[in-house]
């Protein structure tokens, strides 16, 4: 028993403490902020109060918050719709291109998020190369818009998030035994009652890890709607943001982003009580 | 009931199935015996309807089957590793067949509840397929086969992921469900005891062609060629030639110059190029010429290997023909226990065992 301890303790005892102070203690203090005054200068002073959540929850920002949920499970399910028949195609083929294509969905991971972002403007802007390419060829007479747009702002969410449901979903439908899928088919299932029987139930857990890491980052994503989304597609990462730069209203940006960690908490667990394949904690059977 | 007919199916440049053509009997338990590569396997996948033949025909009651998609057939398939679906329950897992046929959920639960029973899987139900042990498993994996009514049960080498104990008890089961149900099934197996103690015939394959269809009986008895003697059971050879026939009686020449005598009442030509066999159960052995006349050779013992119920000896005959003779429990064994290695012996069998068989046809 003793030396179990003391191996989880080897094993787990760097990365813990990395985390405890670069992830548990700014936690903690975002919280401590939130309950914090804001002095004249941006800073805090000294004292205690709620106010700042009776300004989060202000119907002002109500729009923001329903908005930002509608866009962000939006964004979820179009990926879901793209990435799901890749990683299927990917983890089904028998061609010589799979690693190859393995390879370029991860590609886009080895570029800087706010690299991808200016990408997308410089090709979806008012002079862009879609838009000059297009005016220069004559196709069009005026600039298409294309940018600051709900068009832009869904474009590259589902791009930015492709890989992060494809990986997932594929390691998941990699694992499936040929053998189950035969076997279906052996006990009179066609390939569409085969799918939604076998392969959809069996990929659920990758699903399910593709989903947290596609919603997630999207809902809280204060980047793309910032430079790509427009006016009118405001989401509460900007929000949270504006409050620890323009407003300098470090309580209230702490107030927001404290509401907002305890939601995606009590979201994902509650997602993982419900659509847990695992639920009865079993591991699932490899062969 | 089901008939192939000069099946071939190759994988890129390979043949591996190689023109087979049978017929398969209703409530018959038929056998695909063979070595690993034989073709046997992909001969199965291609009655099942997971394969396509290049050429050839598929028949099943006079309907041509050949191109049917798998979930089309009335047949049902154990797969070698039981492919149980890792994310239903027991329960799931047999009733599936019924619910993609749509069959009503009272119907489901009652023929479920008597598949369950009668392959003793009570209280198992909502069990995960990961919580059975290897014998529960292939009994899930019979009982979401036969809970369809399949008319033809096709087994992949179904006890070889069990060990030894259950599978020798799974084997007398499969044997008495066959029975019970009078469904046909076609058992694939490169196990030759298996399918000996199971098959009412056997198709025994190797390069994707047939070497021998027969009843068990007959292939240990009566091999067609040296392959068949040599796969199935143990079995001693002698390089041959016949050289006179009359009546029953043969003459046969053996490398070493001496002619023994063989009784058959199936004729065998006059021909070199043979190899006479005698199984090593039927060799007695003797210190002195036995008086009896039968048939003997004298050869040294090499090894002799105790096995508890029955001793092992080999002899060396000369001119590389090694001899091996497995004795028959006896009440007296002091006989076996005094033969010495190096020692010359006479080993004598009966004018009417052993069998001459040819070289296999490449």
């Amino acid at each position: 028993m003793k030396n179990r301890l003391r191996e989880h303790l080897l094993f787990l005892a760097p990365p813990g403490f990395w985390l405890l102070i670069f992830f548990v203690v700014p936690l903690l203090l975002i919280f401590g902020y939130s309950f914090a005054v804001k002095d004249a200068y941006g800073g805090v002073q000294q004292g205690f109060t709620l106010e700042n959540f009776a300004q989060v929850f202000d119907p002002l920002y109500l729009p923001v918050f329903i908005r930002s949920v509608v866009i962000s499970f939006g964004i979820t399910i179009l990926t879901i719709l793209l990435g799901y028949p890749v990683a299927y195609y990917i983890s089904f083929t028998r061609s010589k291109l799979k690693y190859l294509l393995l390879f370029a969905v991860t590609l886009p991971l080895w570029t800087n998020f706010l690299v991808k972002v200016y990408s997308f403007m410089i090709l979806l802007g008012e002079n862009g190369l879609i838009n000059s390419a297009l005016l220069g060829s004559g196709i069009i007479s005026e600039p298409l818009p294309l940018i600051n747009n709900s068009f832009s702002l869904v474009l590259s969410f589902v791009y930015i998030n492709l890989p992060f449901l494809i990986m997932p979903v594929y390691a998941s439908l990699d694992k499936i035994d040929p053998s189950i899928i035969e076997a279906s088919h052996d006990l009179g299932a066609s390939s569409t009652a085969t799918f939604f029987r076998v392969i959809l139930p069996y990929s659920a857990p990758g699903m399910a890890a593709g989903v947290v890491f596609v919603l997630i980052p999207t809902l809280t994503n204060f980047l793309v709607p910032e430079f790509l989304g427009g006016m009118n597609n405001y989401m509460i990462g900007n929000l949270i943001q504006q409050q620890f730069s323009h407003s300098r209203n470090l309580p209230l940006g702490a107030a927001f982003s404290s509401v907002m960690i305890v939601a995606v908490v009590i979201m994902v667990s509650l997602y993982l009580r419900y659509f847990n394949p695992y639920k009865d904690g079993k591991e699932e059977n490899e062969r | 009931m089901l008939e192939l007919k000069e099946i071939r199916k190759s994988f890129g440049q390979s043949p591996i199935v190689n023109g087979i053509s049978l017929e398969i009997g209703e409530g018959e338990f038929f056998c695909l015996l063979g070595p690993s590569g034989c073709g046997k396997t992909t001969l199965l996948r291609i009655i099942a309807g997971f394969e396509s033949p290049d050429s050839g025909s598929v028949i099943f009651n006079g309907k041509e089957i050949t191109e049917l998609p798998a979930y089309k057939r009335d047949f049902n398939l154990i797969f070698q590793n039981f492919a149980l679906f890792p994310h239903l329950s027991v329960f799931d897992n047999i009733a599936f067949g019924l619910w993609v046929k749509g069959v009503g959920k009272e119907e489901t639960e009652s023929r479920v509840a008597s598949v369950i029973s009668s392959l003793s899987l009570e209280g198992l139900e909502k069990r995960m397929p990961s919580a059975l042990s290897g014998g529960q498993q292939q009994r899930v994996a019979v009982a979401r086969a036969i809970v369809n009514r399949p008319k033809l049960l096709l087994l992949d080498e179904p006890l070889s992921s069990l060990d030894k104990k259950i599978a020798e008890k799974t084997l007398i089961e499969l044997t008495d469900l066959q029975k019970k149900l009078g469904i046909t099934f076609i058992y694939v197996t490169h196990n030759q005891d298996e399918a000996l103690s199971l098959a009412d015939r056997i198709a025994l394959m190797n390069g994707g062609k047939i070497v021998q269809l027969d009843s068990p009986e007959n292939l240990y008895e009566r091999p067609a060629n040296r392959f068949v003697a040599g796969f199935i059971g143990k079995m001693n050879f002698m390089p041959c030639e016949v050289t006179s026939v009359a009546g029953e009686l043969h003459h046969i020449k053996l490398k070493n110059g001496k002619t023994i005598e063989f009784l058959s009442s199936i004729q065998f030509p006059v021909g070199n190029n043979l190899h006479f066999t005698v199984r090593p159960e039927n060799i007695t052995i003797t210190a002195e010429p036995h008086q009896n006349g039968h048939n003997f050779v004298t050869g040294t013992l090499r090894h002799k290997i105790y096995m508890g119920d029955y001793y092992e000896f080999e002899f060396d005959l000369g001119d590389d023909v090694i001899f091996r003779v497995q004795t028959n429990k006896t009440t007296d064994n002091s006989f076996f226990h005094s033969l010495s290695v190096g020692e010359v012996y006479h080993l004598s069998w009966e004018k009417t065992s052993g069998w001459p068989v040819v070289e296999e046809q490449a």
